[in-house]
């Protein structure tokens, strides 16, 4: 399932030459610096590899020969390594620790390469034996700073020669002739590829990448405790090439640059395609909508993008095709979506969803179908991303107080269409009693979750036809709430800062006084000659929306609550919408 | 086949843990023929009869979930029981130890319903009396009563699985007239052979699975 599709994703990468997926016995690594050997091993010279990126120097994403598993034992990479392993120094000098590693990198160079006779790969064998660790300092600080390359990655190039020593036809032949020879494993079945008498992997490369987890990288596949074990199988039957394959995708998929994964609270989200598809390219922006109007993105191109995804987002929204948009999308390829989370070294599955291109769409729609809901600034984004929205459910609006579980729950409704979590409603109105604030994305949420939970029709702008209690009690406490900022410009607490939280769980207690209360503003409004107008107006909205109201119920359900909210909401945002009108 | 059972089992969760990721579990979509012969085994097994699961019916809708649970990290070291069983001792295993304790995620299913096709051999361990009709009629028996010699569950002991003897026609599996690619699935383990893991690909044609024999080719290649 999720490694045979990840091993598939690998398979279709590596038939394409320019997706840049290392092939099996490479892996991509971080390298910043090329030492640049003569033939006879002199270095001539040391070339920065570094790009910049935002101002900022970083390193660049090279395939060097598959690294090891390093904890905290010495062991050397082949032919690229960290300055303490390859010059024998590092920020510390030339201590008896590194020392050592470049006698391991030294010893490990002779014993893989002890038949390959070619003139760049003798020139670094060469350089080691003539080089001096203590005065490794001196010497590369002739050709760069010594602060840059002594913690950085490091690979080798011969002088006039093009490439890296690592890639040279005859080193790669041996470097695979000896990860095969030193394959004493045992040979099993592959569950991945279903190939028999495949040597089995014993260490599966760590998968890096995944917010919150471990630099070092986790894992998916590990059998790190003794409880862990049944039959004692202490490994998976997993083939060295498939375990290399759907790690290696991962690792891609999961690399910084990638268009293909974005995070939701704790969970990081990957996604792929069977065939290759558009879909793939914009699917991050689908799930997770950039402001749009409010920043203008820097170049054209951007501009364009960004426009693209937002007719787009209002087709599938509007539920329409978004082969309208991009004609040359094709809704049934198979699409996979695997939501990953740390814990302690390992990696646990979140989410795991297999469909075609067009279900996540027309899934995608929906929930931004039933978010749907007059915003309360221009600025506010049509498409609300989900990290701003689980922000409104957090103490002070913090992305790191968002409950983990409720943005897993978020994330999953919205890609496989159930239901959204029930601790959704109890946590908005919560953040509403507290905060005395209903936000725009909070508003949305209710409304969402009480269209797909709970089947209600909630309008998407103010509905002086809906006759439903508690919105209509919602309504009423934002007219009574306005009357008073009207009488009583300038008040240190309002009637909502007071009585929102009270007003929308028992009515009964609250409304009598809050009515007598609004008496006593609008009569002020009156007695002043310039606003006797809107004393008018107040009156005459309260009676309409009184007359739909028998009796003030004692209590309000959760739900009606949530009713309640959308109810103020809306008819609070009609107030300024109309003074905008008339301005 | 004359000595053939057909039983219908269901529970709210399951987890038919991949052999693969055992620690941070994920399920199989669905049920392994090995949990369906431990279910077989839990209502009646004896050493003279070998169960045979032939096909898996799928009755509800593949449903995954997520939960996190509380666990430990390591099994009561053997020499304890054995020694304390020698020398009459308590056996004692702190279980809510820190150190021991583990969070582990698992991604499971919710709501499985399935049927088992299965049916049985007799062994080299049957003696005289031993016959099928004699197996099946205690099974059947068994079955049609709720008797059990420990709880079936559904790939962990955590999980119950209810269980019912089917004697009319097995109902229409949702996934009638798809076909669905599983991959490569446990079939069961090899016990006589060290143990060893047997893997068969998995296809879901009209919700059923067939199993193929342990001891077919396509299994042992």
């Amino acid at each position: 399932m999720i490694l045979q599709a990840l091993n598939g994703y690998y398979e279709r990468m590596v038939e394409d030459p320019n997706s840049g997926m290392p092939p099996f016995g490479t892996s991509i690594e971080n390298i910043s610096f090329a030492l640049v050997l003569a033939a006879d091993g002199n270095l001539q010279n040391i070339e920065d590899l570094r790009e910049s990126e935002g101002g900022k120097l970083r390193a660049r994403k090279i395939p060097v020969p598959a690294s090891v598993t390093r904890t905290s034992g010495v062991k050397p990479n082949f032919l690229w390594d960290k300055a303490s392993y390859l010059c024998g120094a590092d920020a510390e000098g030339a201590t008896e620790k590194n020392q050592e590693r470049f006698a391991a990198f030294k010893e490990f160079l002779q014993i893989v390469g002890a038949e390959i006779n070619d003139p760049g790969f003798l020139a670094v064998i060469k350089f080691l034996q003539g080089w001096d660790c203590a005065q490794a300092e001196e010497i590369v600080g002739k050709f760069a700073a010594w602060e840059d390359v002594c913690h950085a990655n490091l690979v080798f190039r011969l002088d006039g020669a093009p490439g890296f020593i690592h890639n040279r036809a005859p080193v790669q032949k041996f470097w695979l002739r000896f990860n095969q020879d030193r394959d004493s494993a045992e040979l099993v079945q592959c569950l991945i590829s279903g190939e028999t008498d495949a040597p089995l992997a014993r260490v599966h490369t760590p998968i890096k990448g995944v917010r919150g987890g471990q630099t070092s990288g986790g894992y998916i596949v590990s059998f790190n405790k003794s409880a862990f074990v049944s039959y004692d199988q202490t490994k998976a039957s997993v083939a060295e090439n498939s375990a290399f394959a759907y790690t290696t995708a991962l690792n891609v998929l999961l690399a910084g640059k990638s268009r293909q994964n974005v995070h939701i609270g704790d969970t990081t989200l990957v996604f792929w395609a069977q065939r290759p598809t558009p879909a793939e390219d914009f699917l991050a922006d689908l799930i997770e909508p950039s402001a749009g109007s409010t920043d203008a993105p820097d170049i054209e191109d951007d501009q364009q993008t960004t426009g693209k995804i937002r007719s787009l987002l209002q087709a599938i929204r509007d539920g329409r095709r978004a082969t309208d948009i991009i004609p040359d999308l094709d809704e049934s390829v198979q699409f996979y979506v695997l939501g990953l989370a740390p814990n302690a070294a390992r990696l646990s599955i979140r989410f795991w969803e297999a469909n075609s291109v067009g279900v996540f769409l027309d899934r995608i729609g929906r929930h931004f179908q039933q978010l749907a809901l007059v915003r309360q600034y221009e600025s506010d984004p049509e498409f609300p991303p989900l990290w701003r929205l689980l922000c409104q459910t957090a103490p002070l609006g913090k992305n790191e107080n968002v409950s983990p579980v409720l943005a897993g729950a978020l994330a999953k409704a919205m890609l496989t269409g159930t239901r959204y979590p029930q601790n959704l409603l109890s946590a908005v109105l919560g953040r509403i009693r507290t905060e005395h604030q209903v936000s725009y994305f909070r508003a949305a949420l209710l409304k969402a979750f009480l269209i797909r939970n709970h089947q209600m029709e909630v309008p998407v702008s103010l509905d002086p036809q809906k006759k439903d209690l508690p919105y209509l009690l919602g309504r009423l406490f934002a007219v009574l709430e306005k009357a008073q900022e009207e009488a009583v410009p300038g008040t240190n607490a309002t009637i909502k800062d007071r009585y929102l939280a009270s007003a929308s769980a028992t009515p009964g207690q609250v409304f009598h006084m809050l009515l007598k209360n609004a008496a006593n503003h609008i009569a002020k409004l009156r007695k002043d000659p310039e606003k006797r107008g809107r004393a008018h107006n107040f009156e005459i909205m309260t009676q309409d929306i009184m007359a739909e109201i028998v009796e003030f119920p004692r209590t309000l359900a959760a739900i009606e609550q949530g009713q309640f909210m959308i109810g103020y909401y809306h008819q609070r945002k009609n107030f300024f919408t109309k003074k905008n009108q008339e301005g | 086949m004359g000595y053939g059972v057909k039983l219908r089992v269901w529970g709210n969760y399951a987890c038919f843990t991949r052999p693969e990721m055992k620690v941070e579990r994920v399920s199989y979509d669905v049920m392994t023929p090995s949990a369906a012969r431990g279910i077989l085994e839990a209502i009646h097994w004896k050493p003279a009869i070998r169960w045979v699961v032939d096909r898996i019916h799928v009755l509800q809708p593949i449903k995954f979930d997520n939960v996190r649970r509380n666990e430990i990290s390591s099994k009561i070291p053997k020499p304890n029981p054995t020694t304390a069983m020698r020398d009459g001792k308590r056996l004692y295993f702190l279980v809510d130890d820190g150190d021991n304790r583990q969070q582990r995620a698992s991604t499971l299913l919710r709501d499985v319903e399935y049927v088992i096709e299965a049916h049985f051999e007799l062994t080299d361990k049957a003696g005289f009396d031993d016959n099928e009709g004699k197996h099946l009629d205690i099974f059947n028996r068994r079955a049609a009563r709720g008797q059990f010699f420990h709880q079936p569950c559904l790939g962990c002991r955590e999980f119950p699985a209810y269980f019912e003897l089917l004697e009319g026609d097995i109902p229409a599996s949702p996934y009638v007239g798809q076909s669905k690619e599983l991959g490569y699935m446990l079939l069961d383990m090899d016990f006589d052979n060290d143990m060893t893991p047997l893997f068969f690909r998995a296809t879901m044609e009209d919700g059923i699975i067939h199993a193929p024999s342990p001891l077919s080719p396509e299994v042992r290649t």
